[in-house]
């Protein structure tokens, strides 16, 4: 028998070549009853193989391989064991301690370590001194090996002394593996004089570093991109051979078959290790509460408070549900959790951030009352279980959505502070190697030239849509590449197997774990790249495995918009005071008016071509419309063809038929097409009688993006099930088509309301306080569909007035003026630095200047005779005078030299501010102020800087500029205008062309051959759309959709995806309020400026 | 009075130039922009270079009495042009700038503008013409003020021109009528320089193209010859006069180019990087034949050519304290005999390449470095990525210090196998063949005969990414025979096949 005590995995992050899964998969095959993990300085991959073990029945070893600075004024190479033999960052003054776990304090301790080790040193480093480990290596096993022999640094033997201090005898082996190097034997015999002379046991490893002898090649890539060289050049940096794969015990018993003391070593060291992570020691933190209080007491105070709030009034149903789920939340003493949450809530709210809650949390009536989402489950009559349920046996997912950018690290580092830095840190994302970047780190390894990886990046995802026909090798054809090459096959094949495969370690985007106590005694705690924050070592996934509760802080940047909207809607007038998200009136018609229309540009979620067009069809009246809008245009209803029987059946054309009889309860309200994922559990649970564990698996699976197999199998249950209810051939196909449909992309109903919420807050704002919301919106770029330059033409086309962006007037960000009008920030300005404009921005605007009130007529200055009539207009009592006053205001500069001395601007800056108008405060024109410009920046030096008449400084000789030249440099310098659009310049020309604007399809009747013509402001191509092309043209009075079929498009390719403005003749579709244009011929046009469209491939 | 011809047609720039040349012997030939660097003023980089021009301006002083007026002198280049089958477009003004100015602008093929009028007659052009002076403009640039202040707002011709172009100039009217103390005080010296480009005033005299010399020789043999012995006599021919106009120029040959034009009318070329410049005839002949051994041409020889590309001439000071090297020359002579007998790629020193393929190391070319740099350098440090058991770590454990004799190339063998060991040893081949292996228990030969002890396997393996010839997979043995002789014996996994690698000492 023989038991692998040093394997390392994938996620020793480019120094090992297989998955923990695929070493436990082939370990329990191989016959293992046991086997260890040791990555490197850490315990990134222990839970996914912690999880595997158990699955296969495997007692999993936990270890890591600790990183230890030698003697720190040695600059002569240590004694390098293969193992660290790779790191050439290492390779002189860093060996390698490899360390197993034996108990629940080992692992402490060894958490405690790595932590040390990583906090202390920029990402990816860090290395323990040997003193360090002093006091900190109880229930660990210190295995040492051909580092031992370093006498340099440590003398002869001394290094296993200092270890055998340090872990005490019994907690030291003396490891050999044998690789078949000619050189090995020698170290082995000292080795074992060593192990003899200090009375320690001799343990046979062998030092895995991938599955199987197939993977060589793979861990030979991986080296090379760890060392950023190629396969010609990597000379003795690879692996000398391919003996570091997992061995059958068999063979391992055959290769120490002359030391069985070895092998005896290694069997009696491994029943000795018992950790296997089953109990991390992870507590929860507890709320502090009153003395004499419990937290549930003091949790159901506070819902009971806050549901009086939300509920008026506070009627049986909720009375009756909030008491159930309290009753619940005490059973799985959960009452923490809440108030944890409670509390960064209401932390969030005396910060004035604005915070909702989102996900399953939305099912929950206590989430509601305790104000941590927004939306009334009991209402929407969601399904609370859905959120909790004492079957599952696992934390409740509680997120947050906070505004994206500065509000919502505010509310992050509040937890660091509050919990600790080591007793609160962030989820980590471990990035893993895709398609583009698999494509160029093999390319770039196998010495393949830069064009040729170019070509191959593209290759592998050019677009999302994929042909099914489409092969790699029809791809590779098609941008000149063959398979033929050798080196080529041997690209594809690594690309293959590299795929997946972790490469380094990010940071989530808002999950964050706290713990009673010290976190870093639960998992190694690392700094992430981003200054002040901090990483565990697992991802959301790993830490839901392990027991760890997560709560996710998300940036939106629709609540930036609508938390700015608010505040500029509050702070404008009176008559708004107090208008929040929660009191905003429900079920207003102009809202549904508006969504009706499809007039959704920067409305959140439905804004998109594609909800743009469904919107007309399914005429949302109600609040659970949106929740439906919210949610059909997903992949998981497009893919399973939910979406034209639930619109038909909506519009009375088709009958409402349910999948089976049985299911029609659980469809009832979607009109008997399934739409959220708690309708496909509750199907599964009502026709395959599914527990309610099987169907969480069921949702695991379904955003499980790892594996297809668990869906494969979770398929085999629901057919099995159906059997048994009698459902099958046909309707258990429908049934299991619906279900898997959702695989990837099912959408929770609560999920849906969360944000349904948010498209009503967004929808509402922009028909009732437009300036304010496209203010927000222009401020909170990038986000949503479209560019800023066709966001402020829709403002415009509503009626929304911009001023121009002024030195004298704009701040850095976009504001709206007194008079209602939306005054564009310097933010704006290209290459215009943020900290230049801020600090001018800074500069105080003067107040407006009104000259002393005296009668222009008979002089009199009597301030009691002078009558204000309106603003700058006055009338004399004495004279019966009445005169106007023009009145001015100062500004912050006087001149365009001023600007230039006082700013610090470089001349850049000024050229383009110039450019855009931005000075035209100081002159009549553009070219006026730029010729002042040029020789303001041009010091000429005191002697000639009298001589310099104003005249000459001030009078240009220079054309002004035209339409055409004022709407290119307002594009060049900001990306949008508040000009004319630009298929406005060309409207003669279009009109003799016989193009429609866009204002004009709605009275052009359906299948009549249209000419269109604008510039394009998005291009999609999804991927559910079998090939065809969404092209969204706009023109000055708004915005036309083209269809462009996949053979029109591979004729006119170019043209689709180059051109900026497009003459496109077509087909008129106009199907129940949905105008579209379906593509016949395509052609570019000349137009004088653009933006760059957004794309979505 | 100055002619700007530009020719309509690519690819025709000698006859370009034979036509200029047969008007006036001072031409200046307009840089494209991308051969010429802002600021460059090296002979490298002047407008001389004619491949690809496509634009000469003449200078058409006292040439009225020869040609007639400007018109006709005008009409006689397009016509001269035309005779020899090239399109061209003429102008003749009184300024260079105007005449490259007008030179494509115009509809007409031949412009003339006449004197003092050139700024009226420029004034209409578009402002974007003014690129086309801008290579030679930058090669010219103003010169850069001294002082850090100015110079910090100094612009280039690019900026100058973008600044024209974002103040709405669209003509070179529009330019010139700026007042040019305002362009002055905005743009600097370079604003004014462009102004009065666009007028159209020269901003520095004609710079005449000094003709290349080339140094070639070529002889058409009045019969074909074959072997290169005669050839012998026919490059001492050639190079005794290209050895003479290198003496006279100063200059040495860098690069030798023989071309053999062979009766079957194909042509073979040889070109000889040279490692020091040099000039003597015998020289250059001997390693033109030698080279010329290794690659003899296919065919007898009909024509020959030889080339040289010169570079400056080697100057030598010998030191009183060293002993002199053997010269470039020599060693370039005895490389090239070497490499001739030996074969291509078999000549030079030996250096260690970084591997784990057992064996492996690569040729370098023989370069005797200078000793004094030498004695500088310390001896080479052992490689930290190769820390294997060195020679003192050996003596410290129980193996004795050993030589490995390796046979190149390794000798095929037969090894029998038990219990996964090997325990028999044969083979076909004589150790004799083998170039430098020949122990002193076994001069005949190997013998083969039965394992008594052995080691092994040791297992490398590599290259897995390239042909299949340069991977291996291998096994390794040391095997003692019964003769008490010791081998290096491997398998090669791939094929399954036994070789003797070497025999220890």
């Amino acid at each position: 028998m023989y038991i692998e005590l040093h394997c390392a995995s994938a996620f020793s992050f480019l120094h090992g070549a297989s998955l923990p899964e695929t070493l436990v998969e082939r370990a329990a095959a191989l016959g293992y009853p046991a086997v260890a993990l040791l990555d490197a300085d850490g315990v990134y991959g222990a839970p996914r193989f912690h999880k595997a073990a158990q699955k296969a029945g495997l007692r999993a070893i936990i270890g890591a391989e600790l990183t230890i600075a030698a003697h720190p004024d040695s600059g002569l190479a240590t004694h390098q064991s293969p193992v660290t033999h790779h790191r050439s960052r290492l390779i002189n003054h860093y060996w390698s301690l490899p360390v197993l776990v034996e108990s629940q304090e080992g692992y402490r301790n060894l958490c405690r370590l790595v932590t040390r080790m990583k906090m202390r040193a920029p990402k990816g480093e860090g290395a323990l001194r040997l003193e360090e480990l002093e006091g900190w290596t109880g229930g660990l096993v210190a295995l040492g090996g051909s580092p031992l022999l370093d006498s340099r640094h440590y003398g002869v033997g001394g290094l296993l002394d200092r270890l055998v201090g340090l872990f005490g005898r019994r907690n030291v082996c003396v490891e050999v593996q044998r690789h078949l190097f000619r050189d090995e034997e020698a170290e082995h015999a000292a080795l074992d004089a060593l192990a003899r002379a200090f009375h320690v046991p001799v343990v046979a490893t062998n030092g895995v570093r991938f599955a199987a002898p197939a993977d060589r090649p793979l861990f030979d890539v991986l080296t090379c991109v760890a060392h950023g060289t190629t396969l010609d050049a990597a000379g003795q940096r690879l692996a000398r051979n391919a003996e570091r794969y997992l061995k059958s015990p068999k063979a391992m018993a055959r290769l120490f078959a002359d030391r069985p003391d070895a092998l005896g070593g290694t069997i009696a060291l491994a029943e000795r290790l018992e950790y296997t992570m089953a109990d991390l020691g992870y507590r929860f933190p507890q709320y502090p509460v009153a003395d004499g209080e419990t937290e549930m007491a003091f949790l159901r105070h506070m819902t009971e408070a806050g549901a009086r709030d939300r509920y008026r009034p506070y009627h049986e149903k909720a009375r009756a549900q909030i008491a159930r789920e309290l009753d619940l939340i005490e059973k799985l003493d959960l009452a923490g959790y809440f108030l944890i949450v409670w509390d960064i809530v209401n932390y969030a709210r005396q910060q004035d951030i604005l915070v909702q809650g989102r996900g399953s949390a939305a099912n929950s009536a206590v989430c509601y009352s305790l104000g941590i989402t927004a939306v009334d489950p009991i209402a929407m009559e969601l399904l609370f279980e859905r959120f909790l349920s004492e079957e599952r046996g696992e934390w409740p997912d509680i997120d947050l959505d906070l505004p994206s950018g500065d509000r919502r690290e505010r509310v992050i580092q509040h937890v660091y502070e509050k919990y600790g830095r080591l007793g609160a840190a962030m989820t980590a994302n471990v990035i893993t190697y895709r398609s583009r970047s698999a494509a160029r780190d093999v390319g770039k390894v196998l010495s393949l030239d830069d064009t040729e990886i170019d070509r191959l990046a593209k290759v592998m995802h050019h677009f999302e849509f994929t042909d099914p026909d489409e092969t790699l090798e029809r791809n590779m054809r098609e941008v000149g590449l063959s398979l033929d090459k050798p080196r080529m096959r041997t690209f594809t094949e690594l690309w293959r197997q590299i795929q997946d495969l972790p490469r380094h370690l990010g940071q989530h985007s808002g999950g964050m774990v706290i713990c009673q106590g010290e976190l870093d005694t639960v998992v190694p705690l690392e700094p992430a790249t981003m200054p002040g924050r901090v990483v565990v070592q697992w991802d959301k996934d790993d830490c839901a495995d392990m027991g760890i509760v997560k709560v996710d802080l998300l940036g939106l940047g629709m609540m930036a918009v609508l938390q700015d909207a608010i505040e500029l809607v509050t702070t404008a007038g009176p008559d708004t005071d107090g208008f929040d998200l929660a009191h905003m009136p429900p079920d207003d018609p102009a809202v549904y008016d508006l969504l009706q229309k499809a007039d959704t540009i920067g409305v959140f979620q439905v804004e998109s071509r594609a909800q743009m067009a469904t919107l007309p069809r399914l005429k949302p009246t109600c609040f659970y419309d949106l929740v439906v809008e919210v949610a059909i245009i997903r992949p998981g209803p497009i893919v399973g063809n939910m979406v034209h029987p639930y619109l038909n059946r909506r519009a009375g054309r088709e009958p409402v038929v349910p999948l089976h009889p049985l299911l029609e309860p659980v469809l009832a309200r979607t009109l008997g097409v399934p739409l959220f994922q708690e309708q496909l559990l509750r199907m599964a649970m009502v026709a395959a009688d599914f527990t309610g564990g099987q169907a969480e698996e069921l949702r695991r699976a379904m955003g499980f993006k790892r594996s297809a197999q668990r869906m494969t199998d979770i398929e085999v249950q629901l057919r099995a099930g159906m059997a048994n209810n009698g459902i099958t051939g046909d309707t258990a196909d429908r049934i299991i088509t619906s279900i898997t449909a959702f695989a990837l992309y099912g959408f929770p109903e609560s999920h849906a309301a969360s944000f349904a919420l948010l498209v009503y807050a967004s929808a509402y704002l922009k028909v009732h306080y437009p300036a304010a919301f496209y203010t927000a919106l222009l401020n909170n770029q990038p986000m949503g569909f479209y560019h800023p330059a066709s966001l402020v033409k829709d403002a415009q086309r509503r009626g929304v007035r911009f001023d121009p962006i002024d030195v004298q007037a704009s701040d850095w960000c976009c504001r709206v003026e007194p008079d209602g009008a939306i005054r564009i920030g310097l933010m704006y300005v290209d290459g215009l630095r943020k900290e230049a404009g801020q600090a001018m921005a800074a500069f105080d605007r003067a107040k407006t200047v009104t000259p002393p009130l005296l009668c222009a007529k008979c002089g009199s200055d009597d301030a009691s005779m002078i009558e204000v009539v309106r603003e700058g207009s006055y009338f004399c009592n004495t004279c019966a005078h009445e005169w106007t006053v023009p009145v001015t205001s100062a500004g912050r500069f006087t001149s365009i030299e001023d600007i230039t001395r006082r700013t610090g601007l470089r001349r850049d800056e000024l050229t383009t501010l110039t450019d855009i108008g931005a000075l035209n405060a100081f002159t009549h024109d553009r070219r006026s102020a730029l010729w002042q410009v040029e020789q303001a920046v041009r010091p000429v030096g005191e002697m000639f800087a009298s001589s310099e008449e104003d005249t000459s400084r001030t009078f240009s000789p220079l054309p002004q500029m035209d339409d055409g030249e004022r709407l290119q440099a307002d594009y060049a310098g900001t990306g949008l205008t508040i000009g004319p659009h630009p298929m406005a310049l060309r409207r003669g020309d279009m009109a003799l062309r016989g193009v429609l604007r866009a204002i004009d399809l709605p009275q052009a009747r359906d299948g009549r051959r249209v000419r269109v013509a604008g510039m394009v402001i998005t291009r999609q191509r999804p991927g559910t759309a079998k090939g065809f092309v969404f092209l969204t043209l706009e023109d000055e009075t708004g915005i036309s959709n083209i269809i462009v079929r996949p053979d029109l498009f591979d004729r006119e390719r170019m043209a689709v995806v180059r051109q900026p403005f497009l003459l496109v003749d077509g087909v008129l579709q106009h199907q129940d309020g949905v105008l579209s244009v379906r593509a016949e011929r395509v052609q570019g046009i000349a137009g004088s400026a653009s933006v760059d469209a957004h794309n979505f491939y | 009075m100055f002619g700007a011809v530009y020719a309509v047609d690519e690819g025709a720039a000698d006859v370009l130039i034979d036509v200029a040349r047969e008007f006036s012997p001072r031409i200046e030939i307009d840089a494209s922009p991308a051969r010429a660097a802002p600021g460059d003023r090296s002979p490298s980089a002047s407008p001389a270079s004619p491949q690809g021009t496509r634009q000469v301006v003449l200078d058409l002083s006292g040439l009225t009495r020869l040609f007639g007026d400007a018109r006709a002198m005008g009409e006689a280049l397009r016509q001269t042009a035309a005779d020899r089958g090239l399109r061209v477009q003429v102008a003749i003004a009184g300024t260079r700038t105007a005449a490259r100015l007008l030179v494509r602008a115009a509809s007409s093929s031949v412009t003339v503008v006449d004197l003092g009028t050139e700024a009226a007659a420029l004034a209409r052009l578009p402002i974007q013409r003014l690129a086309v002076l801008a290579p030679s403009g930058a090669s010219l640039h103003a010169p850069v003020p001294s002082s850090p202040r100015v110079q910090s707002h100094a612009l280039s011709h690019d900026a100058v021109l973008a600044t024209f172009r974002r103040w709405g100039l669209r003509t070179l009217g529009d330019v010139a009528a700026l007042p040019a103390a305002a362009v002055a005080a905005r743009l600097g010296q370079e604003g004014v320089r462009w102004q009065r480009l666009a007028r159209g005033e020269d901003p520095r005299p004609l710079l005449p193209v000094v003709q290349d010399e080339h140094f070639e020789q070529a002889l058409d043999l009045e019969w074909p010859i074959e072997g290169l012995e005669p050839l012998s006599f026919v490059l001492d021919r050639l190079l005794d006069p290209l050895e003479a106009q290198l003496d006279r120029r100063g200059r040495g040959a860098a690069v030798l180019h023989v071309r053999l034009h062979l009766v079957t009318k194909t042509v073979h070329e040889r070109s000889l990087q040279l490692p020091a410049p040099m000039r003597d005839a015998r020289t250059l002949r001997t390693l033109a034949l030698l080279d010329l051994e290794s690659h003899p041409p296919a065919a007898a020889i009909d024509r020959v050519v030889v080339a040289i590309e010169p570079t400056p001439a080697r100057v030598l000071q010998f030191s009183l304290l060293t002993r002199p090297l053997p010269s470039p020359d020599q060693i370039s002579t005895l490389m090239a005999r070497l490499g001739a007998l030996m074969g291509e790629g078999r000549c030079g020193s030996p250096v260690a390449v970084d591997t784990w393929q057992p064996g492996a190391f690569a040729m370098n070319a023989f370069a005797p470095a200078d000793p004094d740099k030498s004695q500088r350098e310390s001896t080479p440090r052992p490689r930290a990525s190769v820390p294997r058991c060195g020679v003192e770590e050996k003596r410290a454990t129980t193996c004795p210090a050993v030589a490995l004799r390796r046979f190149r190339a390794p000798v095929p063998a037969r090894v029998h196998i038990d219990q996964h060991t090997p325990v028999r040893v044969t083979t076909d081949r004589m150790a004799k063949r083998s170039v430098c292996a020949e122990p002193a228990s076994a001069t005949s030969g190997l013998s083969g005969g039965d394992v008594q002890r052995c080691a092994g396997p040791w297992r490398t393996s590599g290259g897995w990414w390239t042909m299949a010839a340069k991977a291996w997979d291998r096994d390794e043995w040391d095997v003692t025979l019964t003769d008490g002789a010791t081998y290096r014996v491997f398998r090669d996994r791939s094929t399954d096949a036994w070789f003797i690698e070497g025999i220890v000492d």
